[in-house]
């Protein structure tokens, strides 16, 4: 899944980029105010991870511009303990807060949940088939043996299963994996593909020529 | 509250023993001046009686034989003293003898037993003399007083038909009785007669109030009446003040009451504000109406001591929301951090990188607590500094020195206009002030730019400049700059920026110094900081 991460505090910034990559995200940054809502509205994320004190337009702004384009999950990070904080950040459209200090086990599952939540799922268990996919613990088994990943491969498989029953564009594929940084070897995805293909059968991800790929619900 | 502390009836009390000592004083008063006038009325009739009872006596006892009582008779004589100012007992025989031959008038009525046989000459001290079943008239016989003596004046002076009659009796100069009215009690006692012929007097006797007169012959009159009315009209002059005293002491405790009570509203009033303050309300106020008057002036004061406490304690709590701000982002790095780095097995070079993060992290804690420590101190007590006597211009050069390298790296040209400027002051906290202001003037000009530092010394005192040709600061920021925490520039980033407490800690240093410490700044030319250190005496 590819989340944002909003935060002026460089040190910060870096900690918790790192922790959202080591999750399994692809990861953007951004800084100040001004580049997090540029950013936000430019591409689709999966979440945003919005820091309530930033320069040029506070968090609270950012969100209330966003909010009047996208729904896209937005959890605030904020180090005002007072409830009106609290509040005014729930009201002006986020869906989550956590406060600093910030425990990244905390904050992982707490992005997790609200992806899965924005998706319509109820549970970290997904089951498609034979094949079940745990998003807490990153985990996929077919036929209850677990399946070997890689890190690309599974964020892949959960994307694919999140949106099952639809058909998801290589473009979504590759800008939903990738963070701004990658370098685009779009044939990369289809790599992927194939490789979960031979690990889960042929018949798990149909292609629909011309426009994309598909996991039958 | 006990009733004992309430000031409200504290003032009820003592109103109330006031109340009760100013009418309890006066009823009194009033009944004694009453009885008094009582008494000297009574006296006056009963004088007025006496010479009545005189005139008749001699008119009837001379009565027969001696010219009749003329104008100058004992009765004229007499009744001046029932009227005009009491004389005397002394004056009483001048008066009674001031006609000599008004003597021969006085003639004994009973000076001659043989003669007339009148009543036994018993010791009439033993004998009381009969009255009620001897009727005057009749125990008289023959020797009673003279036909004329019971006239009608007489028997309306001593009707025996009043509800409580005048009577009267009479005695010989021998002591014998003489004669009694109908109404006369038994027992009534010839009074002592020293020296008969100028005696008489009043006296009040078991109940009675008797006045007597003794005739120049020697002959006793004695008019009396019954004390009973005097007592019962006392009595019921006693209820009568006791029923108003009483009513006039409820209605004044009433109204005192009233009164206390308007007086304690305000108090109330103020009390029950100042309640729901002390419970955490610290944003209401008493806001009286009548702020003219001495209590208004109370609650405008409390007023203004409770806006200047709330405003305290407002500051007081974003203080600390700010400082716990502040520590928390350091505090979520090395958190994060170490979170991170023992999530899994890492490289060395991760290691080495997560622990400069973390002392970036902790060096930044370092700064913030190191100053939020200074500000508790320079709060706690701002004037326990060592004062010596300072020159600001050694101090500003030798900072200027120490910013050289810093000035160097961004190309900014630090240039100086030192005149000498002694003044009194903790030379570690001024020179703080110096770095302050020197390193935000480097840090927030651009290159190429100019930190100019000049001291001087005027009639005011020693004055230090620190001017830069930076990008200025806007005017809304102005009042807030040395304000805790407060950051002009926000998008500034923290990393590089302090935490927002380094001109608070200058401003709370010059004020701890009586200096003041002043910024003067437009954007797009340059930032002035004043610093006016307060003359040497």
């Amino acid at each position: 899944m590819r989340v944002l991460v909003v935060e002026d505090e460089p040190d910060l910034l870096g900690t918790l980029v790192q922790a959202m990559r080591e999750e399994g995200h692809a990861v953007d940054e951004a800084a100040d105010g001004e580049e997090a809502l540029y950013k936000a509205v430019e591409w689709d994320y999966d979440a945003i991870i919005l820091d309530v004190m930033l320069p040029r337009m506070d968090g609270f702004e950012v969100l209330k511009r966003l909010r009047q384009k996208k729904k896209t999950p937005v959890l605030m990070l904020t180090a005002r303990t007072k409830v009106n904080d609290r509040i005014q950040g729930l009201d002006s459209g986020a869906d989550d807060y956590i406060l600093k200090p910030v425990d990244l086990d905390e904050l992982a599952a707490r992005v997790r949940a609200l992806i899965r939540r924005s998706q319509g799922d109820a549970s970290h268990l997904i089951r498609v088939g034979e094949v079940e996919v745990d998003t807490s613990a990153r985990k996929a088994t077919l036929g209850g043996q677990p399946v070997a990943l890689t890190g690309r491969e599974y964020a892949l498989l959960e994307f694919m299963v999140s949106r099952r029953g639809k058909i998801v564009s290589r473009t979504d594929l590759y800008e939903h994996l990738h963070d701004e940084n990658d370098t685009p070897m779009s044939n990369l995805v289809d790599v992927h593909v194939f490789n979960l293909r031979k690990k889960f059968g042929a018949a798990f991800i149909t292609t629909l020529r011309g426009q994309g790929y598909s996991i039958e619900a | 509250m006990s009733l004992r502390k309430s000031i409200r009836w504290r003032i009820q009390a003592w109103h109330g023993l006031l109340l009760l000592t100013v009418i309890g004083g006066f009823c009194v008063t009033a009944y004694r001046l009453e009885h008094a006038n009582l008494l000297r009325m009574t006296d006056h009739e009963l004088e007025l009686r006496l010479s009545a009872l005189g005139s008749a006596l001699t008119q009837g006892g001379g009565g027969g034989n001696g010219p009749p009582r003329g104008g100058a008779g004992p009765m004229d004589g007499r009744q001046p003293r029932g009227q005009g100012p009491r004389p005397d007992d002394g004056n009483l025989p001048a008066v009674a003898n001031k006609p000599g031959p008004d003597d021969e008038e006085w003639l004994p009525l009973d000076d001659e037993p043989g003669m007339e046989g009148g009543p036994p000459r018993d010791d009439p001290n033993r004998n009381p003399p009969p009255k009620r079943d001897g009727r005057p008239d009749e125990h008289r016989g023959p020797a009673g007083p003279p036909p004329g003596f019971r006239n009608a004046q007489m028997n309306a002076l001593f009707n025996p038909k009043d509800a409580l009659p005048y009577y009267y009796v009479t005695w010989t100069r021998h002591g014998s009785l003489l004669d009694t009215s109908a109404a006369a009690p038994t027992g009534v006692i010839r009074p002592p007669a020293d020296d008969p012929a100028f005696a008489k007097g009043i006296r009040t006797r078991e109940g009675f109030r008797e006045a007597f007169l003794f005739t120049p012959p020697g002959e006793c009159l004695l008019a009396g009446i019954s004390m009973a009315g005097i007592h019962r009209e006392m009595n019921d002059f006693a209820w009568k003040l006791a029923g108003t005293g009483g009513s006039v002491l409820v209605a004044g405790l009433a109204i005192g009451w009233w009164i206390a009570s308007r007086a304690m509203r305000p108090i109330a009033h103020i009390s029950a504000a100042a309640t729901r303050i002390a419970a955490g309300h610290f944003d209401e106020r008493i806001r009286t109406e009548e702020t003219e008057s001495e209590l208004g002036k109370l609650a405008t004061l409390l007023d203004t001591t409770f806006q200047r406490l709330d405003t305290a304690f407002d500051e007081q709590a974003r203080f600390t929301s700010d400082a716990a701000h502040e520590l928390r982002t350091p505090v979520s790095i090395i958190l994060g951090q170490a979170q991170l780095a023992l999530s899994k097995e890492r490289s060395p070079s991760d290691y080495k990188a997560a622990f400069e993060i973390c002392q970036r992290a902790a060096k930044r804690m370092h700064g913030l607590i190191e100053s939020l420590l200074q500000l508790s101190v320079l709060d706690a007590a701002p004037h326990e500094t060592e004062v010596r006597s300072c020159d600001l211009a050694d101090l500003a050069r030798d900072h200027i020195h120490l910013m050289e390298v810093m000035a160097a790296e961004k190309n900014i040209r630090l240039s100086e206009d030192l005149c000498s400027s002694p003044c009194r002051g903790n030379s570690d906290q001024l020179a703080q002030i110096i770095m302050n202001l020197l390193t935000n003037a480097v840090k927030y000009s651009p290159e190429g730019a100019e930190v100019r530092v000049r001291t001087r010394l005027d009639a005011g005192g020693a004055i230090l400049t620190i001017s830069d040709t930076g990008p200025g600061i806007a005017a809304e920021h102005l009042p807030h700059l040395f304000e805790r925490f407060y950051r002009a520039d926000a998008s500034r980033n923290r990393s590089t920026g302090g935490a927002g407490l380094g001109l608070a800690i200058c401003k709370r240093i010059a004020d701890a110094h009586g200096a003041s410490l002043t910024v003067d700044s437009t954007l797009g030319r340059g930032t002035t900081f004043t610093l006016r250190m307060p003359p040497v005496r």
